[in-house]
């Protein structure tokens, strides 16, 4: 094997010394090092290895010349962590409260195990969870035989379940594809194929005639389809939203969920995991579960198992405001085959979508970029983003906020799951990039099995929890109530007739409800994120100071200790009157 | 308020005021600088102070006054919808309807601001109500972008609060804001103002480091080579003002484009019969005696509708944007027998100097007026003697 990828990397890459290593446990997966002359380079020799029959994935440590590559420093957690010792005792440790984080938290919350989750963000779905556009994707784009493929087809079909139980936003709007000339045609042809292959919900290959019959609508623009792809497997929701109620529901059935907690090492003995030292201490647990998103490679080379490489892909988002309904009711576009709409084939989404809350999303866009917290925005990336807007009516003025994330990618560009064979106890979940959202119930079904199987081979008895209870009480979403239902419920709860955010009419009912929950948010971003406050068209302007004022009255907390997003961004840095008070008081 | 006023002084019986705030005055109470009120009581007052002689008047009537109290929804036949703590579903039969939801600030995300997103980046109407009303500073050093009037205002307050302001920075080749306000908020202070600048990206990944600022050139892209770091933990966002028009949209009222407030005509009636507007939400204003002003030509146009004196069948006249008129206001006149007198207030599109405004009619010129220049931050205000039919229009001619 290492033959042959030596002989291809003099072959395709004779310029550049690379050097290339197997792994010590026959699992075919290389490790790459060598000098190259750009970022976008390493990125394609990783790819390029990995396509290379038989090799399962790269581990990419190519540098470029003269560029300093950002690498997180953990020195000051350990230094942090061990003069704080043991914090806690677990049978399982969550790194990571992303959504697969927080899916796999509340599927292994039915079994009498003790699960401490954490994070090193402030809230759950701080990464790229919150940074995506809540596709539950179809499989017409996922290569068959990938775990990616059987995951995400699995995963769609739970999501049904879920979203009862959870009582969180799902849309099943289905997908259609068009095209309205012959041009593309095998291209549809090809993605119908793959969903099939794929197993994917009932995909139809369907008239002109039948696509309109679909998406009335496409006849108001003048659109003539001569040939469609009906997917209806396609569904939406918000990312974050569902990670919220995922993790809620599995902190009520007994996870202790930790924030501001960052993993800086693993701990074996004998080959099997003993235990995680954090920023906050050492967790002491038999099994970890690595989720940890963009770092998931870094965790894993921490418990002594360097088997992928993150490439952090960014994607940029254009949010519209709601006043530009979207032109369908179902997710609808001509069709286009990936490299034509110079999209990234292994990411999906890069389109015209929206939200459940029905503002129309632009984008994401796919950069490879060196930096895993890269997440800035900048015009070209936008205009790349702009230029797939198939909506006349909608442009740049309309933007209400423009974010971008950075996907969790490896070179085998698919997932990475499964217990390690260098430390016992420790389980992969990492590279969940798109479909990951979708894919989410499925991911975790699969790590939940793993750890039952290996806990069963070892004799760990592991009961079912009798009082897990799977259904999560739905929220009050005032602004979806009918007038009446509005009147009884102020009359019940006074709070409920306070808006606080006028954009969204979000009450301070709905604010307190967030706040007064199993996992208690402490930024003024996880109450926009729990309860839409501060995501209209005026961004938080009007209700940030009374969000910040709801926060610090319920949590206890001085008004400059409030933050927007995490340690250290506190909105407000000085408590004017009271330093003046104070100046005074010395004068006299 | 003023329309309150106006409508109970001419006799009104129930007037009705529904405040979403927790006390009148919209965002008057966290102008504490002065220079409100001069045009129409001849001193400089503060806003708050300004707010208060009309909250003094109120409180002597027997306007019905709820406080906390969001309009949710303006339903067909002039039916409102409104809620608050106490009350619950509040629902409102009106005779007719007075909307003055002022306007809000532009955001990061609308004037396309790349970079990081960190904490630091606030709206100037914001960092005023936390210092101003709260009683907190967001920062220390500050970046600011935009040198309209709020921009130039917090510019002053920021300093006098002892944060650093590092520098004003203007899109557009001449200032946003009143001549008047860059003298007594900059000047006086030694704030730099730059303009053609603007900010091209936000440094921090979790709080603010700074910001890169660079020099337009005529088109308003980034000249390569002039970016510039600058060090601060706050950048305030004073670049622009729209009105608040969601309710009246959703209620199917006309918008005008061009002011992003309802289609108005010479009362300051809508699209809708019955539903007038006034101040900010029908367009944005630059002088508070202004606001008030539309609150009573509004309020005299209620008081007519309400009276029967506003024919059902309308025949309107059009007011045009001529050369160099940006909007004009109000877009349209009552077609009448006889003459009438119309106050329009416009912006130009560019400054000039020595120019003529004209305003005339296919038929006859209605007015001409000269002024020694012109800049699109000074609203002009006209009043014209309106008679005949035919369109009518406004436009700047060079020369006086």
């Amino acid at each position: 094997m290492i033959k042959i990828v030596n002989t291809f990397l003099s072959d395709h890459y004779p310029d550049l010394k690379i050097t290339a290593k197997m792994d010590a446990f026959n699992r075919n997966i290389v490790t790459l090092s060598g000098e190259c002359k750009s970022w976008q380079q390493v990125v394609d020799i990783g790819h390029s290895v990995a396509k290379i029959d038989g090799i399962k994935n790269v581990v990419n440590d190519l540098i470029v010349e003269g560029m300093e590559i950002p690498h997180k420093d953990y020195s000051p957690y350990v230094l942090q962590g061990e003069k704080l010792g043991v914090m806690d005792e677990a049978d399982v440790v969550i790194i990571g409260l992303g959504i697969t984080g927080c899916a796999i938290a509340r599927t292994l919350s039915k079994y009498d195990l003790k699960i401490v989750a954490i994070d090193m963000g402030e809230d759950v779905a701080t990464g790229a969870s919150k940074a995506n556009n809540g596709g539950i994707h179809h499989a017409g784009g996922v290569k068959p035989g990938t775990l990616k493929a059987k995951l995400s087809v699995r995963g769609n079909r739970m999501y049904d379940d879920w979203a009862k139980e959870l009582n969180f936003e799902f849309n099943r709007c289905g997908d259609l594809l068009f095209i309205e000339n012959e041009e593309y045609k095998d291209g549809l042809y090809e993605e119908y194929k793959v969903a099939l292959e794929n197993g994917d919900y009932q995909p139809e290959l369907v008239s002109g005639d039948r696509a309109l019959e679909i998406e009335p609508k496409l006849a108001e623009y003048g659109i003539k389809p001569k040939l469609a792809l009906w997917l209806p497997s396609q569904g939406r929701v918000h990312t974050y939203e569902v990670a919220v109620a995922l993790i809620e529901n599995a902190a009520s059935n007994g996870v202790k969920v930790v924030f501001d907690c960052t993993v800086c090492q693993i701990y074996t003995e004998n080959g099997d995991v003993t235990g995680v030292l954090t920023n906050k201490g050492l967790i002491k647990t038999k099994y970890i579960i690595n989720a940890a998103g963009v770092y998931a490679d870094e965790i894993s080379e921490m418990a002594g198992d360097r088997c992928f490489t993150i490439h952090p892909r960014k994607g940029t988002i254009a949010i519209m405001d709601k006043n530009k309904p979207p032109m369908y009711e179902h997710l609808t576009g001509h069709f286009m085959p990936a490299e034509v709409q110079k999209r990234n084939s292994e990411s999906k989404g890069g389109g015209m979508e929206f939200t459940p809350s029905r503002n129309i999303l632009i984008g994401p866009s796919a950069t490879e970029v060196p930096d895993k917290e890269d997440v800035e925005t900048t015009s070209e990336e936008l205009d790349f983003v702009m230029r797939i807007n198939e909506n006349s009516k909608v442009s740049k003025a309309d933007i209400i906020r423009i974010f971008a994330g950075a996907r969790p990618a490896d070179y085998s560009e698919d997932f990475v799951i499964g217990m390690s064979p260098v430390a016992h106890g420790f389980i992969n979940a990492g590279a969940i990039q798109s479909p990951g959202v979708g894919a989410s119930p499925a991911v975790a079904e699969m790590v939940g099995n793993i750890l039952l199987e290996d806990a069963e081979n070892k004799g760990f008895k592991i009961n079912k929890d009798e009082n897990y209870n799977p259904l999560r009480a739905k929220k009050v979403k005032f602004a979806n109530l009918s007038r009446e239902e509005q009147d009884q419920l102020i009359a019940e709860r006074p709070e409920y007739g306070h808006i606080i955010c006028r954009c969204e009419t979000i009450t301070e009912g709905e604010i307190l409800d967030a706040i007064h929950s199993p996992v208690v948010p402490t930024s003024i971003d996880a109450i926009k994120r729990r309860t839409r406050a501060g995501m209209g068209r005026c961004q938080g302007g009007f209700c940030q100071p009374r969000v910040l004022e709801i926060l610090a009255r319920e949590l206890g907390l001085d008004w400059i200790a409030v933050n927007l997003h995490g340690n250290g961004s506190n909105i407000l840095k000085t408590d004017n009157r009271q330093q003046q008070q104070n100046e005074a008081g010395d004068q006299v | 308020m003023a329309a309150a006023l106006e409508a109970k002084k001419q006799g009104i019986q129930r007037v009705v005021l529904l405040e979403r705030d927790f006390e009148l005055g919209g965002i008057l109470p966290q102008c504490i600088h002065d220079g409100f009120g001069l045009l129409s009581y001849g001193e400089s007052m503060t806003g708050s102070g300004y707010a208060q002689k009309y909250i003094d008047e109120i409180k002597k009537t027997d306007i019905e006054v709820f406080l906390e109290t969001m309009v949710l929804e303006i339903a067909d036949d002039k039916k409102i919808y409104a809620c608050n703590s106490t009350n619950g579903i509040i629902e409102i039969q009106c005779g007719a309807m007075i909307l003055a939801m002022g306007c809000r600030e532009r955001t990061a995300g609308q004037i396309l601001l790349h970079g990081y997103r960190p904490q630091g980046i606030m709206t100037a109407g914001s960092v005023q109500r936390y210092i101003n009303i709260e009683g907190y500073l967001p920062g220390k050093k500050a970046v600011i972008l935009g040198s309209g009037d709020i921009g130039l205002i917090m510019a002053r307050r920021m300093a006098l609060e002892g944060i650093e302001v590092k520098g004003v920075y203007e899109v557009m080749p001449y200032p946003g804001g009143l001549t008047r306000n860059i003298v007594q908020c900059l000047q006086d202070y030694d704030i730099p103002l730059h303009l053609s600048h603007t900010v091209t990206r936000v440094h921090g990944k979790h709080s603010m480091e700074g910001v890169t600022v660079a020099e337009l050139d005529g088109s308003g892209n980034p000249v390569g080579g002039t970016e510039k770091f600058i060090q601060c933990d706050l950048l305030v966002l004073a670049v622009g003002l729209i009105p608040e028009n969601e309710l009246s949209a959703n209620a199917g009222i006309e918008l005008d484009q061009k002011t992003k407030g309802p289609v108005l005509d010479e009362d300051y009636m809508t699209s809708i019969p019955g539903i007038f507007v006034a101040g900010n939400v029908s367009v944005v204003f630059d002088l508070v005696d202004y606001v008030s002003e539309s609150g009573r030509i509004a309020a005299n146009g209620a008081v007519k509708y309400l009276r029967g004196e506003i024919p059902g069948d309308l025949k309107y006249r059009n007011v045009n944007c001529g050369n160099d008129i940006g909007f004009v206001v109000p877009q349209r006149i009552k077609y009448c027998e006889g003459e009438k007198n119309v106050t329009f207030f416009m912006r130009v599109r560019e400054p000039r100097k020595k120019v003529t405004l004209i305003c005339d009619d296919p038929e006859h010129e209605i007015l001409n007026k000269h002024y020694q220049a012109v800049v699109p931050p000074e609203m002009l205000a006209c009043k014209a003697r309106i008679s005949g039919m035919g369109d009518i229009t406004l436009r700047v001619e060079e020369g006086s």
